[in-house]
């Protein structure tokens, strides 16, 4: 028995932890094609022509499809106004991305190449990638369509008093806020798969989605089908959170592909195209002002917005609205106004999120709340308590009829657990602690919302399937609608299974999102198990001949007093010779919208409160979150177990919002299309969790139960913002709070300098000064204009042969002859260069297994060798290497990658741009001609703040900066020589080694001197193991109390690793004193050249300088 | 290439181009699709696999040159049951898509970590810091791991002989 309200596993548990579950991908259709997409390289162009000949006529390629191929129909939108969107651009593409053309062919290698055969002309149009150049009076239209220029839907509210009209606040808050361009990031890429098969005349889908219907319907619509002719069939689903609970774009193109060819046609989209080209959470820039009185009660809101929807709606529109009046429904204001704009700009559509809209408001508006709190010199939860909504059988200013609230009993929770009160008197020293609440709806009252349907069949054994129109992506209702049926009709879990998704033979099912996942699907479970078990308790009665009574249900067995009838014998008797079915809708009570928002928009509400405490570095800009407290009202839990997953998983994915996660765009393209330089959460950075369910039983909930899946995601993110107020004075107004924000923040709060270096005395910076300022004033554009005449960037490597060899010099030999271009190791870039489609060398010398490379040895006299093959894991293990080695490889990116790449490799990788390795044709990918995308892009993190020239790039590898400052000299190896460089001259240029043609590295070796030194590292990065910021490495050797030699190596900072010999220099033969050390950091940070907005990367690497330094010198002896 | 791949205890021969990588021999010529593709580049930790017992990343090794035994989800055997038992009952899991991944590197752990360290929470989520998740905020992983039938799983590990049939070759 698994009844409602225990904690019952997951009914897939097997199968997803024995790799049986099945998804999308793994799923093989007999004859399938291979799907490829020819997207929009351009943010805004108009198409003059398209030539797919050449395409269509490569072997193996059996489809090649544009606007003319495909029907004209617009893709559904929740608002009829709202659809704008076309399956392929026909005459404009509006963001970089758009789908314009579509091949099927044999194998996804044929698909790629015959995309290369696709020629495509465009005439660029004047781009408006923000919000800011939409709504400028120059902006083009996007659209041709809306009343205001570039507003795809505008939102006003005007609810309570006037501001003229309400009394005078004592104390306000005006300001300003910007959230983060969040993904969903969700672990399964999209892959779809379609077969349209002629003879049933029916379209089989394979679409993972959390709300399959409107896929299904939508794909319907679009190919003028009937809903019967098309067929979304049951998947595991690897994640959704919005990003796949509408139709995208990919499902239709493969549906369109199938149809032209009658064959089963698969799309696998890429990591890349992941982040790059599907929906992300709309940005929301707000400006609010909200009073209170002197008695700390609240006055009145103000706020008006603009929301980047980017290209098309894709929900944009819906969840702006949405969110507009959330805004005002969770304090007791007086009055209320705000006023929106949802604008186009030429970017990647934002679409839902999980959050509905909720997210981003309730961020700036519990941010602001803080601020009027403090103000007033008020307890920020004594605030809250006082003020925010959440009374049962209250009514909030926007017509949200409060049924159940635990939300004062959340807020005391989370006092105690963070152990607030205390905490809160110890603020301003780096550590702090901050709070935040939120009522959350659990499904909107609309009618596509609340009707669903469930059916079952009762088989002769008693056993009984479930057959439900919903998508389980993780979020729990497969196990919920099982743990219903079995509690109601009392039969134990292993004898029940459960169909869903199947639009052939599971009814209609409203979907998950907006909360109302468990809400709905458990309603529908009820209602069907419910009338299974009043009907068939009927029959047993008869068959009993008894009058009436109520049987009782339990263990499969139906029993009256000593009448005994196995279900499975009832559903025959019930039914027929195949047993026992039924189905029936739940249908909640709906209503219309109300235009002007005053309505009760849920059929009841969710509350929650959460806690946090953070430490923040002030200096090196880092966050640590310590301790979360998650208090929640939902209702009744229904299964502890999913449901505390529901509050940890959605408290992270925030923290990643606030802290970290944001896409970075580049004239409309995506720069950080990868999940090393997307920051969200790992392991190592997630705090511990307590969750706190407050007992509350609903009224209206089924069981008693209300939503949790978006509510814990939108409740963290202020209480992170409201601490490092706490912790630092700071009232931080944008999201994400990465390190550059922060280092600026507190130095402007102290009145400090915000630009690092001076070049003033520096005429050999004047010339790359005098560039960088040409950039943005016609040279970036002039360069770029100009790569595009003269001819394409290089085309992606492949690796095409490997030769093995069995020792050093055969290989050696190899490279020499001509037989291989490069060695290959662990492979762990060359093989990340490959996928992201960069140039590399195809011919390969496997030199992994190599024994001579393989090699620690402590020499005779003292001196360590390390073979370039040895692995990061084995180096940071190894009890014969140095400490301040180990410590460097150990926190070089992941274990496996440690247990793959190699000492070597790590020396020699390419460099890690994020505008080089993701398509962005620069001088160093394209040459000469090309810009630098850096110089104006966003270079905060990785990029150069000194010395760089026409390349802003680093190098990459950690270990360059430890060898570096421990003297090492690199063995570099070709036929017949043998010849040795110095760590420190070993690089050229940002990751590019000095290598000729022909050599390796054979090892580096670090002399016993160096080793004697005291030696300290540190590494300044945006996660743990992610490519640094910057490093640091010291080694030192004191003699009475003297530095008689020293070393100082940055990593990070330069196109190569810097030796700071100034710094050495001024430090030798003193003592360790902080004024002279000081002044020597002083003089590095003076020679440095940072770019617009890296300034605090110099600072903060002073810093860590600083600290490395004093770990060597303050080193009890 | 002709390469000769021992997986789950079983060898194959097969004739491979140089540039194949191991996560597609898995999936698409064994039909081994319990290994999952997140991002191709090494960065996410869905496709983790052992190979002799270590935590490697299939998308991007080249399969003609793995010469260890490996070792997929599949291959875990009714010896790691307890571990997805746990990842069961402590939320190590919900959309499933990472779980071979992790438990295929916990998998690891267990058998090659100091047992002592399997107590330091801290120290394992470093440990796990090569797999993402997207659902559950790593607080169920980290407890399934901490688990004390997983914890009595890996003293087992490290009692018995290595057990070449059915089971995992630590």
């Amino acid at each position: 028995m698994a009844p409602i309200g225990t904690r019952t596993r997951h009914v897939d548990w097997m199968a997803i932890t024995d790799g049986s579950a099945g998804y999308a991908a793994d799923l093989r259709l007999e004859g399938e094609l291979a799907a490829a997409v020819l997207r929009s390289p351009h943010p805004h162009a108009r198409i003059v022509s398209i030539d797919t000949s050449r395409a269509r006529a490569l072997p193996g390629v059996h489809a090649v499809l544009t606007a003319a191929d495909v029907p004209e129909t617009l893709y559904l939108d929740y608002r009829v106004m709202d659809r704008d969107r076309r399956i392929l651009a026909a005459d404009v593409v509006r963001h970089v991305g758009e789908p314009v053309a579509l091949v099927a062919a044999d194998d996804a290698e044929t698909a790629a190449r015959a995309l290369d055969l696709i020629d495509v002309r465009y005439r660029r149009l004047p781009v408006a990638d923000t919000v800011a150049k939409a709504l400028s009076p120059s902006a083009p239209a996007i659209h041709p369509h809306p009343e205001e220029r570039n507003v795809a839907a505008r939102v006003r509210r005007d609810l309570g008093v006037a501001p003229q009209g309400a009394p005078a606040s004592a104390h306000s808050v005006r300001a300003s806020y910007s959230s983060t361009r969040q993904t969903h990031a969700t672990m399964e890429p999209h892959t779809v798969k379609a077969y349209w098969k002629a003879d049933e005349k029916c379209l089989h889908v394979w679409a993972p989605s959390q709300n399959p219907r409107l896929i299904h319907r939508d794909l319907a619509q679009l190919f003028g089908l009937d809903t019967s002719a098309v067929r979304l069939h049951q998947l595991a689903i690897g994640g959704d959170f919005g990003g796949r609970t509408q139709i995208s774009g990919t499902e239709a193109l493969v549906c369109a592909l199938s149809l032209a060819t009658g064959r089963p046609v698969a799309l696998h989209q890429s990591r890349a195209e992941e982040f790059a080209f599907t929906k992300w959470r709309l940005a929301w820039d707000m400006d609010l002002a909200l009073g209170c009185d002197a008695g700390g009660k609240v006055t009145t809101l103000q706020a008006s917005f603009d929301v980047d929807n980017g290209a098309y709606n894709q929900a944009g529109p819906g969840e702006m609205v949405y969110g507009s009046v959330a805004l005002g429904s969770s304090y007791r204001w007086l009055g209320y106004q705000a006023d929106g704009r949802c604008v186009y700009t030429n970017r990647v559509p934002a679409s839902s999120f999980r959050g509905a809209g909720g997210y981003a408001i309730n961020w700036a508006l519990e941010c602001a709340v803080d601020e009027l709190a403090e103000k007033a010199g008020i307890d920020p939860i004594d605030f809250r308590l006082a003020n925010a909504v959440g009374d049962e059988h209250e009514v909030s200013l926007t017509g949200w009829e409060i049924k159940s609230s635990g939300l004062r009993r959340c807020l005391q929770a989370v006092r105690e657990g963070i152990d607030w009160d205390a905490r809160r008197r110890q603020g301003g020293k780096g550590r702090g602690v901050g709070v935040a609440c939120t009522i959350h709806v659990t499904a909107l009252s609309r009618d596509y919302m609340l009707r669903s349907s469930c059916a079952l069949d009762i088989d002769g054994r008693g056993h009984v399937i479930i057959r439900s129109g919903c998508g389980d992506a993780g979020t729990g209702q497969k196990t919920l609608i099982c743990q219903t049926v079995s509690t109601i009709l009392g039969v134990p879990l292993d004898r029940i299974s459960i169909v869903t998704t199947d639009t052939l033979v599971t009814p209609h099912d409203a979907g998950a999102g907006a909360s109302r996942g468990s809400f709905v699907a458990v309603n529908a479970a009820r209602t069907l198990a419910s009338k299974v078990r009043a009907d068939l308790s009927a029959v047993a009665l008869d068959h009993f001949g008894i009058g009436d009574g109520e049987p009782d249900w339990a263990d499969g067995v139906v029993r009256s007093g000593n009448h005994v009838m196995e279900l499975g014998e009832l559903a025959l008797l019930a039914g027929s010779a195949q047993g026992y079915s039924a189905q029936t809708e739940y249908v909640g009570a709906s209503h219309d919208p109300d235009p002007r928002g005053y309505e009760d928009i849920s059929p009841t509400y969710s509350f929650a409160a959460h806690a946090v405490e953070v430490e923040v570095d002030e200096a090196l800009g880092t966050v640590k979150v310590l301790k979360v407290v998650a208090a929640h009202d939902s209702g009744t839990i229904l299964n502890p177990l999913s449901a505390r997953g529901q509050v940890e998983g959605g408290v992270v994915m925030g923290l990643g919002a606030v802290l970290g996660e944001s896409l970075i765009f580049e004239e409309g393209r995506v720069v950080n299309p990868s999940y090393a330089d997307y920051v969200l959460p790992r392991p190592a950075d997630a705090p511990p969790i307590e969750t706190i369910f407050v007992d509350v039983a609903d009224s209206v909930g089924p069981f008693g139960s209300k939503g949790l899946g978006e509510i814990p995601l939108i409740t963290i993110g202020p209480a992170v913002t409201n601490a490092i107020a706490h912790a630092t004075g700071l009232r931080l107004r944008t999201a994400p709070h990465t390190p550059d924000q922060i280092v600026t923040a507190a130095r402007r709060r102290d009145g400090k300098s915000l630009r690092a270096g001076s070049i003033a005395a520096r005429p050999d910076r004047w010339w790359t000064a005098a560039v960088r300022t040409a950039y943005p004033r016609g040279l970036h554009k002039g360069l770029r204009l100009l790569s595009e005449r003269v001819g394409r960037p290089r085309p992606a490597g492949r690796i095409e042969t490997i030769r093995p060899a069995a020792g050093i010099d055969e290989a050696l030999d190899l490279l020499h002859e001509g037989g291989a271009d490069a060695p290959i190791a662990g492979g762990t870039d060359l093989l990340a260069l490959e996928t992201q489609g960069l140039p590399l060398p195809g011919r390969l010398v496997d030199i992994a297994g190599l024994g001579e490379l393989r090699d620690i040895e402590t020499r005779d006299d003292g001196s360590l060798r390390i073979g370039s093959s040895v692995t990061l894991a084995d180096l940071a293990e190894s009890a014969a290497c140095d400490p301040v080695l180990r410590k460097t490889a150990a926190l070089i990116a992941t274990p496996q990658i440690r247990q793959a790449a190699t000492v070597g490799g790590n020396l020699c990788q390419t460099k890690r741009c994020w505008f080089f390795r993701n398509g962005f044709d620069c001088y160093k990918r394209g040459g000469a001609t090309r810009p630098c995308y850096a110089v104006m892009g966003d270079h905060r993190f990785y990029h150069s703040i000194q010395d760089a020239h026409r390349c802003q790039a680093i190098t990459p590898s950690d270990l360059a900066t430890t060898l570096v400052a421990l003297d090492a000299e690199i063995e570099v190896r070709r036929s017949g020589g043998v010849r040795r460089v110095a760590a420190e001259h070993f690089y050229e240029g940002p990751g590019e080694t000095g290598l000729a043609s022909g050599e390796i590295v054979g090892a580096v070796e670090i002399p016993a001197q160096a080793r004697r030194r005291r030696s300290a590292y540190r590494k300044l990065a945006l996660w743990q193991g992610a490519f640094a910021i910057a490093t640091a490495c010291v080694s030192a050797e004191l003699s009475g109390g003297r530095i008689s030699d020293l070393r100082v190596a940055l990593g990070g900072v330069g196109p190569v690793p810097v030796r700071v010999h100034r710094l050495e220099r001024m430090l030798r033969g003193q003592r360790p004193d902080p004024t002279a050390i000081e002044a020597g950091i002083a003089a590095w940070m003076k020679g440095t050249h940072p770019l617009r907005d890296n300034h605090w990367k110099a600072f903060a690497t002073a810093d860590l300088l600083r600290r490395t330094l004093s770990d060597v010198l303050e080193r009890p002896s | 290439m002709m390469a000769r791949l021992r997986v789950n205890g079983q060898e194959h021969v097969l004739d491979l181009p140089a540039g194949e990588r191991l996560i597609d021999v898995l999936r698409d010529r064994l039909g081994l699709t319990g290994t999952k593709q997140g991002c191709r580049a090494g960065e996410c930790g869905a496709c983790t696999v052992l190979v002799d017992g270590r935590p490697m990343q299939a998308c991007i090794m080249l399969a003609c040159r793995v010469h260890g035994e490996v070792r997929t989800v599949e291959g875990l055997g009714e010896r790691f049951m307890p571990l997805r038992q746990a990842f069961a009952d402590e939320g190590g899991f919900q959309c499933g898509f990472c779980t071979p991944g992790q438990l295929m590197r916990a998998a690891a752990l267990l058998a090659e970590a100091p047992l002592e360290r399997l107590g330091d929470e801290a120290w394992l989520r470093e440990q796990m810091n090569g797999n993402i998740c997207r659902c559950t905020g790593y607080c169920g992983i980290i407890r399934a791991l901490m688990n004390e039938d997983v914890r009595t799983l890996a003293r087992d590990l490290r009692g018995e002989p290595a057990v070449t049939e059915g089971g995992f070759q630590a």
